[in-house]
């Protein structure tokens, strides 16, 4: 390929605001909602009084539990079934009217009756009711290889520590909206879904319809990072009950404070970490257990121990997750699950073994690389951990490191850190339609969505480059359930599902125009042998015979329309696997701590990542930098906490919730190290967590160079680093 | 009086009546015009989703200035002209350079924050000639929040942008609006009311003092940066409301030689940007405060008076300015009075304010060296962000004696607090490092801190005295950079 770094197929349509997402479609007699929150953390609604509302200007109905009991009731439901409280703000109504300021003003004035029941707002009030979930995400809960109990208490050298991050927001810049109406018994539904068939099925049970009767359009999102899934979406119900009420369409889109507590956040965890080790560094023992936050309604876990069951070689592992259930919002994935805290957790604890040690950082790392997935005991399909040390110490100078505590720069004292990442490489089923006119345009299909990651850009790459053409013949159309099936967008995971089936469909198109082109006397293919031919440029050629013609003649003298085709690829099936599938990472930074003071600014990122074989690099290292600095974010600035006292959120407001900007922005030197993965389709591994996770220890371990204080909660707080704690 | 509003949207002038006043240009766009480029990320000013170019006389100026449509009430755009993201391409389809730029450097993933950053970019193509520094990039795109890209591919499309420019459009566009914007110009008294609720937009002092008299209940509106949350967020309905922003008076800015010094009087309706502008660099530490000051949007749109007349705790300019020995200027009527900066302050969210009266302007000393004045904001987050701490020291050296002090900080108490006890323990003694430590325990005196979400009390009193440690060793330290040169002078010799 000669320039793989393509400009974003949709990238002109947003920089002129033509680019229009699902809460801005227009619809005839639209009704606006807002939703009715009750201020109690915990309790039941007793009753729900419209009558002053109805008699404000423009309202047109309310809808609460007593509209949604024809639902099923399921996880999904239950919030909009029930009458129970689960925690503060929680909506139990949904009032529409002509426009948004009559709904909200409408909402204001419904009068809801409570009865209060005593409520748990932080973890630490309950860890008397900790209890083990079944699992955690595909992975057990609890795992044990080797005695790691016997192996920590004969290690020569132990580190112990307990470490801890906080609930943090995932704040898409585009706030959750739906705008839905009923066609009869039909549902249309334009809501920004990171799965667009999931909400397709939500749907279907929750209104116990067929799953045909149901579109879901989602073919823009502004962001995600896990919290536009679909369970954490159930106030989308509410604007389907009102648009069935009113025969009308409603529109519904969250506040930025609803933001902070209807949708999802991640989840507060509190990390115990033991690591054992011989006197020559090597790992012995590792126990990890993690007590995390879930809501009453609903149970959730980051799988955060369980990538310590990889990363490392070590006989003796045990993992553990706890959850203590509280009248806190529901936590949800965020970008980089599992791995942001738990790496924190254990790169950190790496850190502070080197220094004991007296090892290197990277040298300690690489000493205790696993040269296969000890926990399934099976070869990794691929794993270039060691070239990602290697390459990012070299780029970033590591060996130039100045002794801890000693580098100032005017009144910044400075640190350097590293820390590794990883995050398993899956796929999921998916269908992908090609189309070719007979003009040569071609029009690929899928209804996965893309939630801003690059998904349009991808398939229509992927595609152009197995049909040899420039990309800008392809047209791309995504995030509708009338599409083929596609992926749900988390997990890093929808260019490679999305991938193979493409390349069916595409090698299934090729198949028939060389054989048409072969059997076709007006073409100068004719006769030639099938496996000699090749698309490029347009064209199709005899790679030997220095002929060809472009393959659109080729349809176009055969009279056809066109020449449809459609590819279809399986999920992962974990157990059937003869090999893991990894992608990884070496992050490495330079802060600058202001010794009087405590403010911390992070100066440069080094990420070396290697996750199989790159598409297009310019997009591959946009997702890294943004991943990297949702990760200093983490670890720096964002925090959402809940006053004890009445259980709501504090400070609700962007003003309050800090993520970086561009300040905050350091300089940064993205390494892709690209692999062969025979085991892989196309090489193809996902690449939008393995940023986010990592740095954060990174920085912890960089701020304890530069001025020797180890901080073991996140974020860390400009306090953290000044004087004595 | 007019009862309607006229402005030129995207080249083609529209003429607006019956309309709510405190309609926010945000929902004017998207709502009634359907134009929904423009986005709303946030409904208070912090994430610069909303961001618009507005063009705006000012005295015999023009201005092009990117502001947040989110919190701005429709009224404040008469007579100006607003560009938004559908209105940044040429006519036949062609990008600009800015969204090109966006473009070419994968500066745009889930494009949300996009119309945003276009806007803010277009505002700076249209004030630079060449590709500025990158510390001036992003201040220029600090109100801009983004959540995928990491920001590097922005500020890279900020940095190429300006190669090439296509003069002939630019100048052409131009044209049309300053040609717009001169015949725009009227006198007249706007009185807009729809939805029972009434903005009224006076043209001169005499007659806002008039007005508010009659209607001390009327809410004062500056740049809303403040007001504009109450009605977007708390849903609090203003139901007469006076717009400030085209009292000619109040947006001026005047130097004045005193015998103490230069005076500068700034306009209650001056905008953080144009009080910046005004004092042209001067003192430097007012200058890197105002940088980080919220993001451009909000300066650009904000007013000195009102970041004083809202009286929050934080006030991030009200301590530089109570240690710049700041007056503040009111009027009720005919009536006029002066109050120091720091009395005007009474309590958390109390002025010094009578019903009727209002904020015409605030005076303030330039220190006679420009390095007797120091600044310090404490803040998390670099830029765009309220400070956890924030002190101003403007301290004047005489005979190696501390001949003159005043000392202001915010986030220390429930109001912009001066230091008197810290100043007292100064005051006349020998400036040494002795002084300032036998000082620091007057902080005790002045401040007990509380504790929130940004610092814990002991943080911040610890950090108030470690500033003004920092302020006696960056003032003592000035002297060393000489000392080396002329070592190594005389080591060469």
């Amino acid at each position: 390929m000669s320039d793989r770094s393509v400009p974003r197929y949709e990238a002109a349509l947003k920089v002129t605001g033509r680019a229009a997402y699902e809460g801005e479609v227009p619809a005839v007699g639209l009704l606006h909602a807002a939703l009715v929150e009750v201020p109690i953390a915990r309790g039941d609604v007793v009753a729900v009084d419209a009558s002053e509302a109805e008699r404000t200007s423009g309202f047109a109905t309310m809808v609460s539990y007593a509209d949604a009991e024809p639902l099923k009731p399921s996880p999904a439901t239950a919030l909009i079934r029930d009458r129970a409280v689960h925690f503060a703000g929680q909506p139990v109504a949904l009032v529409v009217a002509d426009t948004l300021s009559a709904a909200r003003d409408a909402a204001r004035a419904v009068r809801v009756t409570t009865q209060a029941r005593p409520s748990v707002t932080h973890m630490a009030q309950a860890l008397n009711t900790a209890y083990v979930p079944a699992m955690v995400g595909r992975f057990p809960s609890v795992s044990n290889r080797g005695d790691a109990t016997a192996a920590l208490a004969d290690a020569d050298r132990v580190v112990r520590h307990r470490y801890e991050t906080a609930a943090n927001i995932h704040h898409p810049l585009e706030p959750h909206a739906v705008v839905c109406w009923w066609e009869g018994d039909k549902a249309v539904v334009h809501t920004s879904t990171q799965a667009v068939f999931g909400t397709r099925a939500m749907i279907a049970h929750a209104f116990n319809m067929p799953p045909a009767d149901i579109r879901v359009i989602s073919r823009l999102l502004g962001g995600g990072f896990g919290c536009k899934g679909q369970l954490w979406w159930p106030w989308m119900f509410l604007a389907m009950l009102a648009a069935k009420k009113t025969g009308r369409p409603v529109r519904l889109e969250l506040t930025r404070a609803q933001m902070f507590r209807l949708v999802g956040r991640r989840q507060e965890t509190v990390q115990d970490l033991a690591l054992g080790f011989s006197t020559n560094g090597c790992l012995t023992g590792i126990a990890h257990h993690v007590t995390a936050q879930s809501s009453t309604h609903a149970e959730y876990s980051d799988a955060t121990a369980v990538y310590t069951r990889y990363l490392y070689a070590c006989p003796n592992v045990t993992t553990s997750h706890l959850l203590v259930r509280t009248n806190e919002p529901q936590p949800v994935p965020m970008r980089a699950p599992g791995t942001a805290p738990g790496l924190f957790a254990l790169e950190s604890a790496m850190d502070e073994a080197a220094v004991r040690l007296g090892f290197d950082p990277v040298d300690l790392r690489v000493r205790n690389f696993a040269d296969h997935d000890q926990e399934a005991g099976r070869p990794w399909s691929s794993n270039s951990l060691r070239d990602c040390y290697c390459i990012g110490a070299e780029r970033f100078g590591w060996a130039r490191r100045p002794a801890q505590g000693t580098a100032v720069d005017g009144r910044w004292r400075i640190g350097w850190g590293m820390a590794s990442t990883m995050y398993p490489a899956i796929r999921q089923a998916a269908k992908v339609r090609v189309q070719l006119a007979a003009d040569g345009a071609v029009l690929v299909q899928c209804g996965t969505q893309d939630m801003g990651s690059g998904t349009y850009t991808a398939l229509g790459q992927i595609t152009a480059d197995a049909l040899g053409v420039p990309v800008d013949r392809v047209t791309v159309e995504l995030g509708d359930t009338v599409l083929p099936d596609g992926p749900f967008s988390g997990g890093s995971q929808v260019t490679a599902s999305i991938f193979p089936a493409a390349a069916a469909a595409t090698a299934k198109l090729r198949a028939t125009i060389a054989a048409m082109a072969i059997a076709d006397e007006a073409s100068p293919l004719a006769g030639q042998r099938l496996d000699d031919l090749e698309f490029r440029d347009g064209s199709i050629r005899s790679r030997s015979g220095n002929v060809g013609e472009p393959w659109a003649n080729v349809l176009a003298r055969k009279g056809t329309e066109g020449l449809e085709a459609e590819g279809e690829s399986g999920a992962t099936q974990h157990p059937d696997l003869t090999a893991t599938s990894m992608g990884y990472g070496a992050v490495f930074v330079e802060i600058g701590v202001n010794a009087g003071l405590g403010e911390i600014r992070v100066r440069r990122v080094c990420g070396a990542f290697a996750a199989g074989r790159i598409l297009n690099p310019l997009l591959a290292r946009s997702q890294y930098v943004g991943g990297l600095v949702g990760g200093i974010g983490m670890a720096l600035h964002e925090r959402t906490e809940t006053d004890r006292a009445t259980g709501r959120m504090l400070g609700e407001t962007l003003a309050d919730y800090l993520i970086p900007t561009h300040a905050d922005m350091p300089e940064f030197d993205i390494a892709l190290i690209e692999e062969d993965d025979p085991h892989l389709p196309g090489s193809v591994k996902g690449i939008g967590m393995l940023g986010t996770a990592g740095i954060q220890a990174a920085i912890a371990n960089a701020v304890f160079h530069a001025v020797g204080k180890r901080v073991r909660s996140l974020p860390i707080r400009i306090e953290d680093v000044l004087g004595r704690r | 009086m007019r009862d309607n509003i006229s402005f030129l949207l995207n080249g083609r002038v529209e003429h607006v009546a019956d309309v709510c006043p405190t309609t926010t240009l945000l929902q004017w766009l998207r709502r009634v015009k359907r134009l929904t480029g423009t986005k709303e990320g946030c409904a208070e000013g912090d994430c610069g989703a909303c961001t618009v170019v507005v063009g705006r006389v000012k005295g015999e100026a023009i201005a092009f200035e990117a502001i947040n449509a989110c919190i701005a009430f429709l009224p404040m755009f008469d007579g100006t002209t607003v560009t938004t993201v559908e209105g940044v391409a040429q006519a036949d389809g062609k990008l600009h350079p800015c969204q090109q730029s966006l473009v070419d450097n994968h500066a745009s993933q889930c494009g949300f924050c996009t119309p945003g950053f276009t806007m803010s970019l277009y505002a700076l193509y249209r004030n630079e000639a060449t590709a500025p520094a990158v510390s001036a990039i992003e201040e220029a795109l600090a109100g801009n929040l983004c959540r995928c890209t990491g920001y590097g591919p922005i500020v890279q499309a900020a940095q190429s942008m300006f190669g090439g420019r296509p003069q002939a459009a630019d100048a052409e566009r131009r044209q049309v609006e300053v040609d717009y914007l001169a015949a725009a110009k009227h006198g007249e008294t706007l009185c807009i009311t729809g939805e029972d609720r009434r903005m009224l937009v006076p043209r001169s002092e005499d007659e806002l003092a008039a007005l508010y008299l009659s209607r001390p209940d009327a809410t004062i509106v500056a740049g809303a940066t403040d007001v504009g949350l109450w009605v977007t967020k708390q849903d609090r309905l203003l139901n007469t409301s006076i717009y400030i922003g085209r009292v000619e008076e109040l947006a001026r800015v005047t130097r004045s030689q005193t015998d103490l010094g230069v005076v500068i009087r700034m306009g209650a309706g001056v905008t953080h940007s144009d009080a910046a502008r005004a004092l042209s660099g001067r003192p430097a530490a007012l200058h890197e405060l105002w940088r980080r000051f919220a993001g451009e949007q909000v300066r650009n749109i904000g007013t000195v008076g009102g970041n004083i007349a809202n009286g929050s705790p934080i006030g991030d300019l009200s301590p530089a300015l109570i240690a710049l020995g700041a007056q503040v200027l009111l009027r009720r009527g005919d009536e006029r009075r002066t109050v120091t900066l720091e009395n005007f302050f009474i309590g958390y969210g109390k002025q010094d304010l009578r019903a009727g009266e209002f904020l015409t302007g605030i005076e303030i000393m330039l220190p006679a060296d420009s390095a007797d004045f120091s600044c310090h904001k404490v803040s998390k987050r670099m830029l765009d962000d309220i400070s956890a701490v924030c002190g101003a020291f403007n301290i004047h050296i005489q005979e190696s004696r501390v001949a003159q002090v005043r000392i202001g900080f915010g986030g220390m108490a429930a109001v912009p607090k001066r230091a008197f006890a810290v100043e007292a323990a100064l005051l006349g003694q020998p400036w040494t490092r002795a002084t300032v430590d036998a000082a620091l325990v007057a902080f005790e005196d002045d401040f007990s801190p509380i504790s929130d979400a940004r610092a814990s009390a002991s943080y911040r009193m610890q950090v108030a005295k470690n500033l003004l440690v920092r302020t006696f060793v960056e003032r003592t330290r000035t002297a060393t950079p000489t000392q080396v040169t002329d070592c190594a002078a005389s080591m060469s010799e």
